[in-house]
């Protein structure tokens, strides 16, 4: 027994042999191998495979992208004198009245047959895609695009600034949502784009609240001290390291939303609010058929006219959440869901 | 480490009284009721860096080394103190002197191409997002230092540097090991061609095998460009390894600073002590004296009165009129700890405490007199007879007071006769040589009692 130290020594550790085994191990086949290997692929990447395995995502997927399609090749679109897209796939003007008989049920010439003006309801259908699709589309990507910045900044901040812009959040939160964007289309009146203002100024919120949550988590990691420590700026530190890895339950929320913002569209044209009373969009067409809901005199019932554009509506929402939900499955997040219905 | 950096000159880096105390709560009523406690993370730390050196820091889990590595560079804001740094100006050759703590963000943002830090967890501290390109390629970008295809030369040099293969800048941070992710993380560090990089435990995470790779890295480019590392760890046998200058860090606080051959050889602060006897030893025939530290690291919120180590001291230093052996002391020192903070004598000796578990005799106040404290002597390790006539009186004395119930005056009586210098004096940084400092009353010359015999010690 000693109580001396170092009688016993271990050999076999020289820096040259650990050096040169280190400089092969990058190249080995390890490496290689990580690549063909599914589970440390690129996020985005795997969210793709995944989605592609989905049939009902396919599908919805699919029915969104014509959709798209028809909304951007339903009319010619002009932009200022010049045509930017000449192409017109409806048959008819949809604004055009008397291309057939009133109330025409569905034939050849007019696929899903006339409205009480005699307008071609298979056109005003189409075109009214631009419209509700559009909509749909433009407010999520403004909404979600301030929303993240504002919770972005509010969460990267923290302490105070933090606290006096969630108050703002909670004061929208107060509001209904369709409430709110009912009055705001009411104060500003209607159109396209008090419309969109209206539906993405109560939208952010929800955005701003899901992102902060994830900025407060993500901000905990030592990259975020690591770029500091760089001399990285705050806006650097919080678009290029913190925003990209908080993003993922905004982009499942962003999906699942279009559909809401589209019924929320629909629903203030249902009320007479949002377009005027001739625009084709769906859920204005429902508004100026809604007396033909009920069976007209003697056992007519126009159908078509509401069956189509409604049918429509729901296509559309119905796609969009089944796109939203794979998403949300893909990237196997918990999204805080804390909006009701509309806006 | 053979002959080491030269310290002649000015340190590289200096912290003064180097403070940094969190809140407890930020919450509003306990805030305006003033309830809110301090946690003394790091409290008045005075440390020097010199040019191409390495300075280890050592101490136990919550010692506050990562807190002190932090708001040295200001990554978090010290909340007293001051660090100054000695900016070598290239062209003139002069050296300018900086105060961190002052410095405006622009200011400390071109700071950071001087002083780096690499982090603990190579798995957190890389940005899984970006590929290990951009990641090394950030610190050029943001300081603007190279642009375009020499950026990616840069980048591929650097990463050759470290000893990873330069194709693979366009992999992303999951597809490497540990130890491969350390390495991007030096490199990284390495790009803006530091003086100074703070390395906070940045082996603890990796197996051994890669921790000798990454210390001999490490090492290497030390070699290579000259670099200080201020290197934070809690093993020691890496620290030795690695540093020229090893400061000892317990609760906050610096207890001992020295070269690594005088933290390594008498005379020790106790607390070294402690620490240098718990490093294992390979030889199944070595019987060293291990020195178990009692009780736990006391918490920052409330740190001891005096020397912070004298709850656990192994080398507590008794009143200079009483003439007790050293462990005897220690045993009544731990009696008078758990008498303050207990707030009935039935609960001073527990289960936990004795081997014999018959019903009963843990509760001293429904014992008699002698029996109570036999146990409480066997307890605590006091002997029957501690060598002091005053002193045994006084353990009488407050077991009987025990017995009655009266932990607050058991507790008085003792401390009129016990009370430790230590607890009463903060050590203040002695110096034993040049380059050595021990924060001890121990080798205090104004401080009462026995002191080992310092200076030619070997």
């Amino acid at each position: 027994m000693s109580t001396e130290r170092g009688r016993i020594r271990v050999s076999g550790f020289e820096t040259e042999r650990i050096a040169d085994h280190d400089a092969a191990e990058p190249t080995g086949d390890d490496a290689e191998e990580a690549e063909d290997d599914p589970e440390v692929q690129n996020r985005w990447v795997r969210v793709i495979h995944q989605l592609k395995r989905d049939r009902l995502a396919l599908t919805g997927m699919a029915v969104v992208v014509v959709m798209l399609f028809v909304a951007v090749f339903s009319r010619p679109i002009v932009v200022g004198d010049v045509t930017v897209q000449p192409l017109s796939l409806t048959p008819y003007d949809p604004a055009q009245t008397g291309v057939g008989d009133r109330y025409d049920s569905p034939s050849l010439t007019h696929p899903m047959g006339t409205d009480r003006l005699g307008r071609d309801t298979f056109s005003r259908v189409v075109a009214g895609s631009r419209y509700s699709v559009t909509i749909g589309f433009v407010v999520t990507a403004l909404a979600a695009s301030f929303g993240v910045i504002y919770g972005g900044v509010s969460g990267y901040f923290g302490g105070t600034t933090d606290g006096v812009m969630m108050r703002l959040v909670d004061v929208i939160f107060a509001f209904p949502a369709l409430v709110l964007a009912m009055i705001l289309v009411s104060l500003f009146g209607g159109g396209f784009i008090p419309l969109v203002g209206a539906f993405a100024l109560v939208g952010w919120a929800s955005y701003a609240r899901i992102i902060r949550g994830e900025i407060l988590k993500v901000k905990q990691n030592e990259y975020v001290m690591a770029a500091k420590a760089l001399g990285a700026r705050d806006k650097s530190v919080l678009f290029r390291h913190i925003i990209p890895n908080a993003i993922a339950p905004v982009v499942v929320q962003a999906t699942l939303s279009i559909g809401t913002v589209v019924i929320g569209v629909a629903a203030l044209g249902f009320l007479g609010l949002g377009f005027d009373p001739g625009t084709p969009e769906w859920g204005t067409m429902l508004d100026a058929e809604r007396d033909t809901l009920i069976t007209g005199a003697g056992g007519t019932w126009f159908w078509w006219t509401t069956v189509f554009p409604g049918m429509m509506i729901f296509l559309f929402v119905m796609s969009i959440n089944m796109v939203g939900d794979a998403v949300n499955d893909a990237l196997d997040v918990q999204v805080d869901d804390v909006r009701g219905g509309g806006g | 480490m053979s002959t080491g950096p030269d310290r002649s000159g000015d340190p590289l880096l200096r912290t003064e009284g180097l403070q940094k105390y969190y809140e407890t709560s930020s919450g509003f009523i306990e805030s305006f009721l003033n309830r809110a406690d301090q946690v003394k993370a790091v409290d008045g730390v005075d440390l020097e860096v010199y040019p191409g050196e390495t300075l280890g820091v050592v101490g136990e889990s919550g010692c506050g080394k990562t807190t002190l590595g932090r708001s040295m560079l200001r990554l978090i804001e010290p909340t007293g103190g001051s660090v100054t740094y000695h900016k070598r100006n290239e062209e003139t050759g002069e050296n300018e002197t900086i105060e961190i703590t002052d410095l405006s963000g622009s200011e400390l943002r071109d700071l950071r191409t001087d002083v780096q830090y690499i982090f603990q967890d190579p798995f957190s501290s890389l940005n899984p997002r970006l590929t290990v390109g951009d990641i090394v390629g950030e610190p050029l970008d943001i300081h603007g230092i190279l642009e375009g295809e020499e950026r990616e030369r840069r980048i591929y040099e650097l990463l050759e540097t470290v000893g990873l293969n330069p194709s693979h800048a366009n992999r992303y941070p999951h597809e490497f090991s540990g130890g491969q992710r350390q390495r991007i993380g030096i490199a990284r560090a390495l790009a803006v061609d530091p003086e100074l990089i703070v390395c906070d435990e940045p082996v603890s995470a990796l197996d051994v095998s890669v921790q000798a790779q990454i210390l001999n890295l490490l090492e290497d480019l030390q070699e290579e460009f000259d670099l200080a590392y201020v290197f934070i760890a809690h093993d020691l046998s890496v620290v030795e390894h690695i540093s020229d200058r090893i400061a000892v860090m317990y609760l906050g606080e610096l207890a001992e600073v020295g070269t690594t051959e005088e933290i390594f050889a008498e005379p020790y602060h106790p607390y070294t002590e402690a620490l240098l006897s718990a490093i294992p030893e390979p030889d199944p025939l070595w019987e060293g004296n291990q020195i178990f530290l009692r009780g736990e690291v006391p918490s920052p919120m409330n740190p001891p009165s005096g020397c912070r180590f004298h709850t656990r001291c192994p080398r507590v230093i008794p009143p200079t009129d009483l003439d007790v052996d050293q462990p005897a002391f220690r045993g009544v020192m731990d009696l008078r700890l758990r008498l303050s903070g207990l707030e009935a004598a039935d609960g001073l000796v527990t289960t936990a405490d004795t081997d014999t578990d018959a019903g009963g005799v843990e509760d001293v106040t429904a014992m008699d007199v002698e029996s109570a404290e036999a146990l409480v002597r066997n307890t605590f390790d006091i002997p029957e007879w501690i060598g002091d006539g005053e002193a045994d009186d006084a353990v009488s004395d407050a077991v009987r007071l025990l017995v009655d119930g009266e932990v607050d005056a058991a507790n008085d009586r003792l401390e009129a006769v016990f009370e430790s210098p230590c607890e009463t004096r903060h050590p203040s940084s002695n110096h034993i040589r040049n380059t050595h400092e021990i924060a001890c009353l121990r080798y205090d010359a104004d401080a009462p009692g026995d002191r080992p015999a310092v200076g030619d010690a070997k």
